[in-house]
């Protein structure tokens, strides 16, 4: 608790943390009700019984929860390194066992979701939270955020069938209009449009108003997993906290408020240039 | 929860330590056995009393001699040309099911009537077996490997009582070469193909040709049009100058008042071991009765649809599903999940019934209307359209049975719903027969639903999913309320083949009979009828 109380006020860290423990959440809640990727190769490829293939698969969820608190107060970063290679090995799998539209995308699509215990990592790494690993928290972040809009936005010009289905269910069930598959469609390549720029004006530079856009946006497209599937969608909508979350917690860094440490004025990229100019 | 979770784990452990197996071979049996209703030594059909073998000799396609000729040896004694000899030997297959069913009476309460027998199964079917024919060994040249015909496949789509899409597959390409397909209602053996035979087609290299690994391979593809309903066709096929053996199939019908059998199931894309052996059990269920016409595959053919390699060893494998006397099963085919990313592979080899790229259609066959729809693209815009325009076509036909079929569950036995979901009130307002589901690598059958509940008037049974070579799964959501064993629900981990029999004359009102084959007999038969359902649907 000692070492906690002398960040209390990087709330900028404690946001972080919250969000992966919601996103964690929400993976432990799928992978009981579906499985996933580990399991299925487990139970296909290493050939273990299916049921002890997915209870490994489900308690690798589980003790990721305490393991990663742990990892906070006890301040070390083996149980954050722990659970970046986990997720990153969930996004690997999720690409090599296929069987989705979505799958050849998860390994840039999940960036996110595995970068974010990499920086509580890093947070974990460094002997005081001082501003330059703040910047390089932060820049970590927006990258991971970037490499998550661009392939959204590639999914949604390639007409990822769930997402046409998502927006036809969501404007037939609350809104007038009635849109056919093929106004879906077209909406479908504005939202990747949006989604690329949005990412190319993060790489560019760090803009308040981009990020609470993209926090919105984010949060939006998490939350349309339940707004599709009341019954079954509410795992996947946790599990996507980081979507929304994370341009948050950085949306906020810009605007100086909670106390959160003020953001970087360069960007990644601009960071990237005068590194190579030297 | 948790409590429970470890203590199964822990008993799971205990278990598989001592186990020196985990896997499920419910048909495999010793190599040299036959199948069922299958021939005994003297050729008699019928002659097999141990029910479906997981092996066969070898299929008319794959067998060779050393000298490189190929020899043929169908097992049909009635092997007439004279369809009354031909029915004949459909009774001989069918009365030796009813020795073989005596056999499992305790397995199958169900089954029989009250004496203890099947019920009679109309022979509708005008299925003309192949005489005996042994072909010269010169009738392929051996120094011409690479073009002699292999890796048979025939599809249905929309009118199957008259077109069929017949592929082959050579070991070579060559793009300058002549490749023909001979159809005739006569047995001919393949001899002078230009003058015996009634019918010709040019066929095409489908887009599938290149090199997959060191081996060059390609797929000529034609879709023959023309022929009669309910038919048997003789056909070759020719490439380079080099002829395949006299393969043989049945046209669906295109009258009401025919009755015939289809076989279904789904995922067969891991495990090639098992993947044959079910391939062998179809065959052996066909061999057995000649009603079975088709195979509805439910998707999931191979682990990853833009692997050549995956591809050529289906289609090796799927030659196990020809019986030995030459006769090809149709298939139907369903576009699964693990099909994403192979589209082109997948069109090259079953084609595009509707040339959208979008791998949905109606197959009409007799009096069923057979949906099937593709749970891999948009559930909820053009097909949900086209699937409402569908069975309000349909609806006011008499006497007409209904069957849709997709990949994804709706009602899944493990993992959530797919968005197949969207489509279950369609299938409610239009009182839909029956549906056919894959994915989970689970059997299971759904209570009759209506409105998430149970109702045995006017629900609508779900079934799958999937166990046609896939390692099979345990149903984790076998205690959901809709597997209620009540009305008929459950969920098990076993491979199996599923038989749907149509029965119909067209007057009356048309039965479905649905039944599982696995452990060597046919399980949990449920009966539907067809529906009045002029007052259904937009009116």
């Amino acid at each position: 608790m000692k070492q906690v109380f002398q960040f209390e006020n990087h709330r900028f860290i404690l946001s972080l943390m919250l969000i992966l423990l919601i996103q964690l959440i929400g993976y432990t809640m799928y992978i009981d009700a579906n499985g996933s990727a580990i399991g299925k190769t487990l139970w296909l490829n290493v050939k273990l019984h299916d049921q002890v293939a997915y209870g490994i698969d489900f308690y690798l969820a589980l003790f990721s929860i305490p393991m990663i608190i742990l990892g906070f107060f006890k301040k070390s970063p083996w149980p954050f390194f722990l659970c970046f290679a986990w997720l990153g090995m969930l996004s690997t799998l999720t690409w090599f066992q296929g069987g989705s539209f979505s799958a050849p995308y998860s390994v840039f699509a999940h960036a996110n979701r595995y970068l974010l215990p990499a920086c509580l990592a890093y947070w974990a790494m460094s002997k005081n939270s001082s501003q330059e690993t703040i910047n390089g928290i932060y820049h970590i972040l927006s990258l991971s955020m970037a490499i998550v809009f661009i392939t959204h936005g590639i999914e949604a010009l390639n007409k990822n069938p769930m997402f046409i289905d998502y927006t036809l269910r969501f404007f037939r069930n609350y809104s007038p209009f009635w849109l056919e598959e093929s106004h879906a469609t077209y909406f479908l390549i504005a939202v990747g449009v949006q989604d690329i720029l949005l990412a190319l004006a993060l790489m560019l530079k760090p803009n308040k108003w981009v990020l609470a856009y993209m926090a919105f946006w984010g949060f939006w497209t998490a939350l349309l997993r339940t707004v599709y599937s009341p019954d079954y969608g509410l795992s996947s909508t946790l599990l996507r906290t980081a979507n929304g979350g994370v341009p948050l917690v950085l949306c906020l860094q810009h605007f100086g408020l909670f106390g959160f440490p003020k953001a970087p004025q360069n960007s990644f990229l601009r960071i990237l240039s005068k590194k190579s100019k030297h | 929860m948790l409590l429970f979770r470890s203590f199964k784990l822990l008993l799971l452990s205990l278990f598989l330590a001592c186990s020196p197996s985990t896997s499920y071979h419910p048909v495999k049996s010793d190599q040299n056995n036959a199948r069922v209703g299958g021939n005994d030594e003297n050729g008699v059909v019928g002659g097999n009393d141990g029910g479906v073998s997981g092996s066969r000799s070898s299929s008319p396609a794959s067998s060779s001699t050393s000298n490189g000729s190929q020899s043929q040896t169908p097992q049909n004694t009635s092997n007439s040309e004279d369809p009354a000899d031909a029915d004949q030997a459909d009774n001989g297959a069918r009365n030796d099911q009813e020795g073989n069913k005596e056999d499992t009476d305790d397995k199958n309460n169900n089954d029989n009537n009250d004496n203890g027998n099947l019920s009679p199964v109309p022979t509708n079917i005008n299925y003309k077996a192949p005489a005996p024919y042994t072909y010269p060994a010169d009738y392929n040249d051996n120094q011409n490997r690479g073009f002699i015909p292999k890796r048979h496949l025939l599809v249905w789509h929309e009118t199957p009582s008259s077109e069929v899409l017949i592929n082959w597959g050579l070991d070579t390409f060559d793009p300058n070469v002549e490749h023909m397909v001979f159809l005739s209602e006569t047995q001919h053996n393949g001899i002078d193909p230009d003058n015996n035979y009634e019918l010709k087609f040019s066929a095409a290299e489908s887009g599938l040709a290149g090199t997959c690994g060191n081996q060059v391979h390609s797929n000529l593809q034609v879709k023959v049009t023309g022929l009669k309903p309910n038919t048997t066709y003789y056909y070759i096929t020719r490439s380079n100058g080099q002829r395949s053996q006299e393969m043989h199939f049945v046209t669906a019908p295109a009258d009401t008042n025919v009755s015939f059998k289809l076989l279904s199931g789904g995922d067969s894309r891991t495990d090639r071991d098992q993947r044959v052996v079910m391939n062998e059990t179809m065959a052996s269920m066909a061999s057995a009765d000649p009603n079975y016409i088709a195979i509805v595959h439910g998707g999931d053919f191979i682990d990853d649809g833009d692997n050549c390699g995956q591809w050529l060893g289906w289609r090796d494998d799927h030659q196990a599903s020809i019986l030995d006397n030459g006769r090809i099963i149709p298939l139907v085919a369903t576009f699964g999940n693990h099909e994403e990313g192979g589209e082109d592979q997948y069109r090259q080899l079953f084609g595009d019934p509707l040339n959208n790229g979008n791998f949905y259609f109606l197959s009409t066959i007799g009096n069923l209307s057979l949906i099937v729809l593709n749970s891999q693209i948009s559930t909820e815009g053009n097909q949900q359209t086209w699937l409402q325009t569908t069975l309000d076509s349909l609806k006011n036909k008499e006497n007409h049975l209904i069957v849709a079929g997709y990949h994804r569950p709706a009602w899944p036995a493990v993992k959530s719903p797919g968005s197949t979901t969207a489509w279950i009130n369609e299938f409610q307002d239009y009182q839909v027969n029956l549906v056919l589901e894959s994915d989970g690598h689970t059997l299971k059958q759904t209570c009759p639903i209506m409105n998430d509940v149970c109702d045995p008037v006017n629900g609508i049974i779900y079934v799958g999913e999937g166990g046609l070579g896939v390692s099979q799964r345990t149903p984790e959501r076998a205690d959901e309320w809709y597997f209620d064993s009540n009305f008929g629900g459950y969920a098990l981990s076993q491979h199996h083949v599923q038989s749907l029999s149509i029965s119909s004359d067209g007057t009356t009102p048309s039965k479905l009979t649905y039944e599982v084959f696995y452990d060597n007999t046919f399980n949990h038969k449920i009966e539907l009828m067809s529906k009045d359902r002029s007052a259904l649907g937009s009116n």
